[in-house]
């Protein structure tokens, strides 16, 4: 944590991406525009980055000596995925079966990534040459991942659920009713 | 979770645990897949994809969420939905405008003809002030206005979010949200909005009652105490004050001005003989046939307004406009210097008086009915100008024939070679009708006069709104017309008369006549209404004794927005002392609607609903 927080630079651009998110859904709601979309795209965006961006096979990203740079820049970019996830969904919990089944998950990736930040930090301090050596991936992380890997599934859904409803509506729905 | 992962996990092959990490990778994604599909296929599959409940309204529509949404034509499209939100936002807003019936211009702001938008963005404009734009509103402004469309139409749901839950309020938006669209801006109520300026006294009010006269004077003479609650109530929802009918508020006072006390004369002039140089006339080879000896003594030439729409009604006189010009300057009861033309034209309207009363003394209500048809001609309502006639007496009308004009039935159908016409041939059917008020024969001006029944008398009522509605249309309607409200202004010296779009003339009936419709600002007494206020309603309605309160209700003054109310106009800051934020609110939404208009409510139609199945040939 002590390392995240002395990151100055990725703590000034998350802080400036939030603030330019926060500032673009405030004036859209000001202005009734639609924030959902722009923000929803934004925020699949992340977490596509956040779960794909490294190329090598996942299970050597956190464990693997070297990582110090990605390890901070993943938090961030998961902090402020949060921070998007929150203007997605206007502070509210859903209320839609799906969506929130959705939403669910998605804290629930967040705060198994949290834990994340607190096991790195332990690792850093104590064992990492140790947890390095013996490449042992932590039980937190095992769950982390395959929920990652489900969120995108659902979200790509939701995107298509929440720009087609109207044919889907039709298709899936509108016959016999 | 143990304390230590990297304990729990010691010892274990990398190899084993990236195997682990990847079943476990492709068990949630297989987990997650399954668990769409079978969302997505199920039988509740509307349950499962739908964003949140409905709101309560709409709670009918259920899972049909092609009553809504764009259905598949508006896959390309629907797709972009975020990036092209007009397209889908047209489409759907069709589908809400089939409920929610806002009129031609339902999609445009305010459900408002763009001229009249533009006309009041204009006037807003030209008045200028506002304060100024908020903060807030000055820095949402960089992203752009409110979605529209290339026509300026708007959007259903722009404003209104459906999905958020039962109790959900669709029409709840923020004050910076309304004024977005808007030219002038400002921070709230108190600060910036623009004043009330003659609110609520911009029109007149129909009846007219000078209250500071009758405060001041009226009352007092009578030893009655002027209070508000004598007149005014509120109505039973508690949103608009009534003013009490002329029995409780008026009658009191006016009976008796209504019986006619305080009036030279009697009754209303329906029909009167000229008076006639006969002598002259006879002289001259002008024979008018029977008429009273006596009328020589001098009665006014031309015809009462009554007559004067009934002698154009008359097929058998076409020459009744011209004769009119002739007569109008002469002195009936001294022919002498008449020209033989103008002669001629006296005879002819003799005969023209004569058998208006030869007919009406054999059909009646019938005759009548059918002049005043052929004199308003097409303008003419067949049902009204049945109403109209069957005011008439017709054995008052033989009465006076009888006695005035006792060869009549023997003269008229020599001179017009045609018989007596019955009720029977005139389609009446009757030979007596009921009548209104009582008819008075006035045998020494020669004249049937109309004696009312007193207050909402229905013959006045009756012809004042048929002249007054064809008031431009017919000459003969508006001599009528101003000939009634000149009549010691009667029944129009209380009841104000506005000029129609049309040309015409309205008499206004009822006092506080509820607007049509819903307009821009709303206002409700009731929660005004157990304030401890110490004026009572004078706290927000003081009078202004200076106005030039009846000068607004002068006979040519048709316009009933050019108003001076014996009221002083009210003061935004005295309503903002408890409409802030903190106390009373200052919501926009609370004072204002935003569709303006007179909309009717839907129907349900019977087997489909506007968005029904049937329509798309597909069963419910």
């Amino acid at each position: 944590m002590q390392q995240l927080l002395r990151n100055r630079v990725a703590i000034s651009l998350v802080a400036a991406v939030s603030l330019a998110g926060l500032y673009l859904h405030w004036a859209a709601l000001t202005t009734l525009r639609n924030t959902y979309y722009l923000g929803g795209w934004f925020l699949f965006i992340l977490i596509f980055i956040l779960a794909f961006h490294d190329p090598r096979k996942p299970g050597k990203r956190v464990l693997s000596n070297g990582e110090s740079r990605w390890r901070p820049s993943h938090a961030w970019l998961g902090i402020l995925s949060a921070v998007f996830y929150f203007l997605h969904t206007g502070l509210r919990f859903p209320q839609g079966v799906f969506e929130r089944l959705l939403a669910a998950l998605f804290l629930t990736v967040a705060i198994s990534g949290m834990v994340g930040i607190r096991y790195a930090a332990k690792l850093d301090d104590d064992t990492l040459e140790t947890v390095a050596e013996s490449q042992e991936i932590p039980t937190w992380f095992s769950f982390h991942v395959p929920l990652t890997y489900a969120l995108i599934l659902s979200s790509i859904v939701h995107g298509i659920l929440a720009h087609a409803h109207g044919w889907l509506a039709w298709a899936i729905l509108g016959k016999g009713r | 979770m143990s304390e230590n992962p990297n304990e729990a996990n010691a010892g274990k092959p990398a190899s084993m645990a990236k195997a682990r990490l990847i079943r476990r990778s492709l068990a949630a994604l297989a987990i997650a897949a399954v668990l769409l599909t079978a969302g997505l296929m199920g039988p509740r599959s509307g349950w499962f994809v739908m964003p949140g409940p409905l709101s309560n309204h709409h709670a009918v529509l259920g899972k049909n969420c092609t009553a809504c949404h764009a259905a598949g034509e508006q896959l390309t499209k629907g797709f972009l939905h975020g990036l092209r939100e007009e397209e889908i936002g047209k489409v759907e807003s069709t589908r809400c405008l089939k409920c929610h019936l806002f009129g031609e211009n339902g999609r445009l702001p305010h459900a408002l003809p763009s001229a009249e938008t533009q006309a009041l963005t204009a006037g807003a404009a030209a008045e200028g002030g506002g304060g100024g734009a908020p903060l807030a509103l000055q820095l949402s402004a960089w992203i752009g206005s409110p979605p529209h469309d290339a026509a300026g139409g708007t959007f259903c749901a722009t404003c209104h979010r459906e999905h958020q839950g039962h109790d959900a309020d669709l029409t709840q938006l923020t004050n910076n949200q309304c004024q977005s669209c808007h030219l002038q801006q400002f921070a709230d109520f108190s600060r910036g909005h623009p004043e009330l300026g003659e609110y609520p006294y911009k029109q007149r009010t129909a009846i007219v009652f000078d209250h500071g006269t009758h405060e001041g004077k009226h009352y007092p003479q009578k030893g009655l105490s002027f209070d508000c609650a004598g007149c005014h109530k509120p109505d039973d929802a508690g949103t608009r004050m009534k003013t009490a009918g002329f029995d409780a508020a008026c009658a009191q006072c006016h009976t008796a001005e209504m019986a006619g006390e305080g009036r030279t004369g009697i009754g209303i002039e329906f029909l009167r003989l000229p008076g006639l140089d006969l002598e002259v006339l006879m002289k001259l080879g002008h024979p008018v046939g029977g008429w009273p000896a006596d009328s020589a003594y001098g009665y006014d030439a031309l015809p009462t307004a009554f007559m004067g729409l009934l002698l154009a009604g008359d097929p058998k006189y076409p020459e009744y406009a011209e004769d009119k010009e002739l007569i109008a300057p002469l002195d009936l009861t001294d022919l002498v210097q008449a020209s033989d033309e103008e002669l001629a034209a006296v005879a002819r309207y003799t005969w023209a008086v004569k058998r208006l009363i030869y007919d009406l003394s054999g059909a009646g209500q019938g005759a009548l009915a059918l002049r005043i048809e052929r004199a308003l001609g097409g303008n003419a309502d067949p049902a009204e100008s049945a109403r109209l006639a069957s005011f008439l007496s017709r054995d008052a009308v033989q009465d006076a024939a009888d006695r005035w004009l006792r060869s009549l039935m023997r003269e008229m159908p020599q001179h017009d070679g045609t018989a007596l016409p019955s009720a029977q041939a005139l389609g009446s059917g009757q030979s007596k009708w009921p009548t209104a008020g009582a008819w008075l024969r006035d045998d020494k001006s020669y004249a049937l006069l109309y004696l009312s029944t007193g207050h909402a008398d229905p013959f006045l009522r009756e012809w004042l709104d048929e002249t007054g509605r064809l008031f431009g249309a017919s000459p003969e309607a508006a001599a009528v017309f101003s000939f009634l409200r000149s009549e010691d202004g009667r029944c129009t010296k209380c009841h104000s008369v506005d000029a129609t779009e049309s040309g015409g003339r309205l008499v206004h009936w009822e006092g506080a006549e509820p607007p049509v419709g819903r307009q821009f600002t709303e206002f409700s007494h009731k929660p005004h209404l157990r304030m401890p206020l110490g004026k009572g309603c004078r706290e927000c309605h003081a009078l202004n004794p200076d106005a030039k309160y009846l000068e607004s209700y002068a006979t040519d003054q048709l316009d009933p927005f050019s108003f001076e109310s014996d009221h002083r106009p009210m003061l935004r800051q005295d309503c903002a002392t408890c409409h802030n934020r903190r106390e009373a609110g200052d919501s926009c939404t609370l004072c204002h609607a935003y569709h303006i208009g007179d909309f009717p409510l839907p129907m349900p139609a019977s087997g489909a609903g506007p968005f029904g199945a049937a329509e798309a040939g597909e069963p419910r």
